[in-house]
């Protein structure tokens, strides 16, 4: 019974993915791990091609939007709210990345208030790909006012209808429908923070995607991102056990080619006065539904960058790293602002 | 009456399966005694719903009628004002709308009436994280402003065999013992003034929502008046909750019975393996007392004394010079004996429980093999120490008792109780609501502090993560955290209750050498010391 499944699965994994996996297998940019391969004689040389490549194939397209990356998310729209559906690790991702953003703007002075139950209260945010605003309600409730921008109708109005359960944050919270490109061309204000969590590693073009959030950000603004990196780990992680071994998230979430490698992700920040403050690896353990900052960032990973608009000023902040006992430990974010 | 209490029974459907019967406070509404409540369940559960189906059919969650707060605290006992001097004191959680519901009348006794008014029956052992919280709230110093009994050494012996265990060095404070008013009224006057209290308001029943919806808790006062809460922290463990959710049992955070000799009533809990017991009886009774000791000059009261006897342990608790306070646990009807004694009796019969050398049995091998099994503990004891044979704790004789202090005798009856769940869907339990221990280790109002502290900080962190008042998680993290801790006390106090109340001489032996291997072990008695301090 138990070998069946185990067999059906196994199947499931190789005729589902056969297209991945042959990817994976021709891809230009081979993953590390097979050079190190016996057959294979790698160099230093080669594994850094890696990065290159990967800016080179995305620079063809100029949109950050693709439309059947959207759609996969509008089909599970009904799921959003769930606690304990396909989105269950965003659920609890939030003991992490609402201390990251709540602490983040508190370091660089974006709030005025620290005390109190509204630490945010003042600052714009604005929510890229919100989903069904996991992420959204809580910062609001924080105190800003945030406004949740998704490119799926379905899953903004998952996110409406949920918002609208809460008086708290009615008139603090505003959905738009809408792809991250065109809502940049149509800026009516700029924000306190940009953030985009779990969405870059659905885009199509990285580059186009990090310019439109830097034109939504204010000068010295925040950019908040969290995502997948691109290693050997991530995909027997992200995707062999995550959506097949331990079906945590629907087969299908996540293509290992879209996710982004974290010194490629530093470099085009950097190019573009986006100067990196902070990044931390996070782990998921699955049974326990928690997750926790880790210094190692081969899968899953946060970055919190700071608009610089005078690109000349040497950045005291460039030596910010990982700090284990940083200000956002998930354990204490009380004792921070106290 | 009856019909305004139809009137709150109501069928509540929703979706399909999930059905939710709310009974009525009918059966409920003229008992004022605690054990009346215990019948039983399922026949309490059918007669009530073939009772709603009469009845009006409306939602009971979307009552308009009904105060909406925040959170309310039902029961104004230590544990319930002190939930809300937290709450009101907390940075994060002041701006929140509470209100304290306590069913008792309004004492408006003064700290400084308190002070000059003669020393009440209801203590407790204050221990230091106990004291820690009070002094974060700014409370400690006012109940050392009216006034506590610093306990500073501590001798615990058995009344079957020699072994005895001392702590405490004379200067340092152990534990402080204060009245329960005294802590009750320091509270209460920290209570910031944005949150409400009302006395006199009984909770007659409450409708929990059925878990995973959306509903809020509503409460029923006797009064007839309603109030919707956001979060209810119970801390009253005598309100009886008039919900069950089929399907969907709540009835475990119903800490159902007060268990009194024989009458116990743990009902559906009979195939739960122990450590899930809601309850179990000791068949056991607390005399309380406040009584005169011999003065002797120049000797400051500070120790307290507990000797264990086959029926329980006799506790004195140092109040000030010349007046402790006393916990006699004992079998019921010599509890009942003692009550009815006249003053001078009742004296006789504590000295003489105190002093008397009388066993269970005597037999000369069991005498020997104690006396070898703590000299031997007392030969390891010096392995890791280069302490002095005298250095090893010495017994001492308490103090003659010359008085009982004129109506401070009375009687209560114990049990154990343990809630299986701490929370439910936007309900919480704190303090002796969740959990009941025995008074031996004198633990019971210093777990429910420690819940205290820590439903605080739980709910700090959640609001901080943007999360609703009263999530899932964030109740969930509150009760892992308080479980580990107090089972773990519960336990050890259930199993000392045990081992002490037999009189079988491989027990007696077994806990004499326990205690003297305590005893003369510095490391391990140094290690209890700093759980009891921590
Ligand atoms: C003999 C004895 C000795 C003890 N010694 C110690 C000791 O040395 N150290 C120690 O730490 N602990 C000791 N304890 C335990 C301690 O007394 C209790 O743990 C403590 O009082 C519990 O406080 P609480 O606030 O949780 O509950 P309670 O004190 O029971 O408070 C409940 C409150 O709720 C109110 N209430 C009840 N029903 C309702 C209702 N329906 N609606 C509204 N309000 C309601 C009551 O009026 C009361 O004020 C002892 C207990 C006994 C019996
Ligand atoms: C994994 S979900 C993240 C949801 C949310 N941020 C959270 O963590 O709860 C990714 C979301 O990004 C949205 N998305 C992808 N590309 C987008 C774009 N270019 N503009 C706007 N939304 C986009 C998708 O519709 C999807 O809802």
């Amino acid at each position: 019974m138990i070998c069946k499944k185990i067999m059906n699965s196994c199947s499931d994994l190789i005729s589902l993915h056969r297209c991945c996996l042959k990817s994976l297998l021709c891809h230009q940019s081979t993953p590390a791990w097979w050079h190190v391969m016996p057959q294979n004689y790698c160099t230093v040389r080669e594994i850094n091609i890696k990065t290159e490549t990967y800016q080179n194939t995305r620079h063809k397209q100029q949109s950050s939007f693709n439309d059947e990356e959207v759609r996969k998310f509008g089909a599970l729209s009904d799921h959003w709210w769930a606690r304990d559906g396909p989105y269950k690790p965003l659920h609890s991702l939030n003991r992490l990345r609402v201390p990251l953003v709540r602490d983040g703007l508190i370091s660089t002075g974006a709030t005025v208030s620290k005390d109190g139950r509204q630490p945010l209260e003042g600052v714009t945010i604005l929510d890229v790909g919100c989903g069904g605003g996991i992420l959204s309600e809580p910062l609001a409730r924080l105190g800003a006012s945030v406004t949740g921008l998704d490119a799926s109708h379905k899953s903004i109005e998952a996110a409406q209808q949920h918002s609208s359960l809460d008086a708290d944050l009615q008139g603090r919270l505003q959905y738009k429908c809408c792809d991250l490109d065109t809502f940049s061309q149509r800026l009516d204000q700029q924000y306190d923070a940009v953030v985009a969590s779990e969405v870059l590693e659905h885009v199509d073009s990285i580059e186009a995607f990090i310019e439109s959030c830097n034109a939504c950000l204010k000068p010295s603004g925040s950019l908040f991102l969290t995502t997948i990196n691109r290693t050997p780990l991530s995909f027997l992680g992200a995707i062999v056990a995550a959506e097949y071994l331990l079906r945590i998230v629907p087969v299908g979430t996540h293509t290992w080619d879209k996710f982004v490698p974290i010194e490629a992700l530093k470099k085009l920040l950097e190019e573009r006065g986006l100067q990196t403050r902070l990044q931390h690896g996070m782990l998921y353990a699955p049974v326990l539904d928690r997750w926790c900052w880790v210094a190692d960032t081969s899968v899953n990973y946060a970055l919190h960058a700071v608009n610089i608009a005078d690109t000349s000023v040497n950045y005291a902040l460039h030596a910010v790293n990982y700090a284990p006992e940083s200000p956002m430990s998930p354990e204490s974010p009380t004792s921070s602002l106290s | 009456m009856t019909t305004k209490v139809l009137r709150s029974l109501q069928v509540v459907k929703k979706s399909g399966s999930l059905q939710c019967v709310v009974c009525g406070s009918r059966r409920y509404s003229t008992s004022t005694n605690a054990e009346s409540f215990s019948t039983n369940t399922s026949s309490n559960t059918s007669s009530t719903s073939t009772n709603s189906t009469n009845t009006s059919s409306t939602s009971t969650y979307s009552r308009k009628d009904a105060e909406l707060f925040d959170i309310v605290v039902a029961g104004g006992g230590m544990a319930g004002f002190a939930m809300a001097c937290s709450l009101g004191q907390s940075k994060v959680l002041s701006s929140l709308r509470v209100l304290v519901l306590e069913g008792g009348p309004h004492t408006d006794a003064s700290l400084e009436a308190l002070s000059a008014a003669p020393h009440d029956n209801r203590v407790c052992a204050i221990a230091p994280p106990s004291v820690r919280l009070l002094d974060k709230l700014g409370v400690w110093h006012d109940i050392c402003g009216v006034r506590t009994g610093p306990v500073k050494r501590m001798q615990v012996w058995d009344s079957e065999s020699d072994a005895m265990i001392a702590f405490g060095d004379g200067h340092r404070a152990l534990a402080h013992i204060v009245e329960n008013r005294v802590t009750v009224a320091a509270l209460r006057a920290r209570v910031p003034s944005s949150i409400e209290v009302r006395y006199g308001a009984r909770v007659q029943s409450f409708d929990l929502p059925p878990p995973a919806t959306d509903g809020l808790p509503l409460l029923t006062l006797r009064d007839g008046g309603h109030i919707r809460a956001r979060l209810l922290v119970r801390g009253a463990s005598v309100v009886r909750g008039a919900s069950v959710v089929r399907g969907a049992s709540v009835e475990h955070l119903e800490v159902w019975t007060v268990c009194r000799g024989g009458n116990t009533a743990a009902r559906g809990t009979d195939s739960l393996p122990w450590w899930q017991h809601c309850s179990s009886r000791y068949g056991q009774s607390a005399v309380v007392a406040t009584l005169q000791l011999e003065r002797e000059e120049n000797e400051s009261n500070i120790t307290a004394w507990q000797k264990f006897l086959p029926n329980g342990p006799l506790a004195i608790l140092p109040l000030r010079h010349g007046l402790s306070s006393l916990v006699w646990t004992t079998a019921p009807g010599h509890a009942q004996a003692l009550l009815a004694m006249d003053a001078r009796s009742f004296a006789d019969a504590i000295n003489s429980a105190l002093w008397s050398n009388e066993r269970a049995h005597s037999a000369p091998w069991l005498e020997s093999l104690q006396r070898r099994g703590t000299q031997l503990a007392r030969d390891v004891g010096h392995l890791f120490s280069s302490a002095t044979a005298a250095q090893v704790s010495s017994r001492l004789l308490p103090p003659p008792v010359v008085g009982v202090v004129e109506d401070s005798r009375a009687s209560f009856p114990l049990a154990l109780n343990h809630a299986v769940h701490y929370t439910a869907n936007r309900v919480v339990l704190v303090g002796d609501a969740a959990h009941r221990v025995h008074p031996l280790a004198g633990q019971g109002a210093n777990l429910g502090f420690g819940d205290v502290a820590a439903l605080t900080t739980a709910l700090e962190t959640s609001l901080l993560l943007g999360e609703t008042l009263g999530s899932a998680s964030c109740l969930y993290e509150y009760e892992r955290i308080r479980q580990r801790e107090n089972l773990v006390m519960l336990a050890a106090i259930d199993a000392l209750q045990k081992l002490y109340s037999s009189t079988a001489p491989p027990l007696v032996l077994l806990r004499a050498l326990g205690l003297a291997a305590v005893d003369a072990i510095a490391p391990i008695k140094e290690k209890i010391e700093a759980y009891v301090q921590r």
